[in-house]
């Protein structure tokens, strides 16, 4: 066997066993839209096209009791993986005398899409005709509710109107 | 039986063969020696990588038959068959693939023998086809926010089977057999391989194909060895 040919074989084995272990490291690329968060908005009840701001509102999540941030304007609530159904509590006035909180579950079905290999899957929730129930209590001041997207795919759109 | 340490070393080390300072005296006598039509032989066998690992690694099943036919003096039309059952935790994701694979294609033999003996030093190329399945185990949700704590999910839409699925590919490869006793080989091949087709699961990814190895999701290169004991049957056409 001619020596060229030696060396070529040589350097051509030994790329090929470099390559075994050769990993391009998988990134879920920063930026990639991932699973979305509830955006809810309060609108007035009697009209309901029109945006009412509740005043001094403070939304917190039932099972940790740990609150959302509420400043102003369309709200983004996280809603959880490991069950069909999310319970917030949306109070006004909190600590004040005239303190009025309601207990409102979110339902909804989550329909998973694969990204890629690096970031796998992101989670989509379907809104449907129990999205919103407003356990019972003398004084809701949530009055009603309305489905503006169906589909909860992005944190671009308000998905759920809440009236009061 | 000094040849013979040389290979038995050589194949043990991976490393390069010191054939070297052999090739002069070989040419200049080849000139005087005539070349014996060589006989044709079937040779088969398994590769002894899948078995081992399978005894060994909890995720992984597989096994291998390889098989080669000399058609002509330095060229083999060659073949392996397998199949695979591996699970696999990729980033977040868990999913099992099952399938077998065929790899169809020809080999030749760069390397001068010593008479009597019957070493390879080959390069080759392949057609592989698979046919496979993908499942989808468990995987974590990807967020950018992180309110809640992660939750496993075991059971959604996407948590499935894909069955029906294939892929095909080729391959080029280069490798070594060596005989290690009377008609007995031990080989070794390194792979290259370029995707060139697949189907894909729905909602999901060939992350990994049988006989092809890992995808990725950037190109379409991957690689793999396989590492064989074969026995081969001489048989002769015409007069003995």
């Amino acid at each position: 066997m001619k020596a060229p040919k030696d060396f070529l074989f040589v350097v051509a084995s030994c790329c090929l066993l470099l390559f075994y272990n050769c990993e391009k490291d998988d990134i879920c690329v920063e930026g990639t839209p991932g699973t979305p968060r509830l955006v809810i908005d309060f609108y007035d009840f009697e009209n309901p096209e029109t945006v009412k701001a509740p005043s001094n509102l403070t939304i917190s999540a039932v099972a940790t009791n740990t609150s959302i941030i509420a400043g102003g304007g369309p709200y983004t609530l996280p809603l959880r993986n490991d069950q069909e159904f999310t319970q917030f509590r949306f109070t006004l006035n909190l600590g004040q005398e005239n303190e009025n909180h309601d207990l409102v579950q979110i339902n909804y079905r989550r329909e998973d899409l694969y990204i890629n290999r690096a970031c796998g899957y992101k989670a989509q929730y379907l809104l449907g005709t129990d999205a919103v129930v407003n356990s019972q209590d003398t004084d809701n001041w949530i009055k009603g509710y309305s489905i503006i997207e169906t589909t909860v795919q992005d944190e671009t759109v308000v998905h759920l109107a809440l009236l009061h | 039986m000094k040849q013979w340490y040389i290979w038995l070393c050589c194949i043990s080390f991976f490393a390069a063969p010191i054939w070297g300072q052999q090739l002069q005296d070989n040419d200049s006598i080849g000139v005087i020696a005539i070349k014996k039509e060589a006989p044709m032989a079937l040779r088969f066998g398994i590769d002894l990588y899948r078995p081992i690992r399978t005894q060994i690694e909890e995720d992984f099943e597989g096994f291998e038959l390889v098989g080669d036919l000399k058609v002509y003096n330095d060229l083999y039309v060659a073949l392996e068959l397998g199949n695979e059952n591996r699970t696999l935790q990729s980033e977040q994701l868990n999913f099992s693939t099952k399938g077998n694979y065929l790899k169809l294609g020809i080999d030749y033999n760069m390397y001068d023998n010593w008479k009597g003996m019957n070493n390879q030093v080959y390069i080759g190329l392949r057609f592989g086809n698979s046919l496979h399945q993908q499942t989808v185990n468990n995987y974590t949700l990807y967020s950018t926010t992180h309110f809640w704590p992660e939750a496993l999910i075991s059971n959604s839409n996407a948590t499935k089977t894909s069955p029906d699925l294939s892929a095909q590919w080729f391959e080029v490869l280069a490798g070594i057999k060596v005989q290690i006793i009377h008609n007995f080989y031990l080989g070794l091949s390194l792979r290259l391989n370029r995707l060139l087709s697949q189907k894909q699961p729905d909602n999901f990814n060939n992350l990994y194909l049988p006989g092809f190895n890992k995808v990725t999701d950037e190109n379409n290169f991957g690689v793999g060895f396989n590492y064989t004991l074969t026995y081969s049957i001489p048989f002769r056409f015409g007069k003995k």
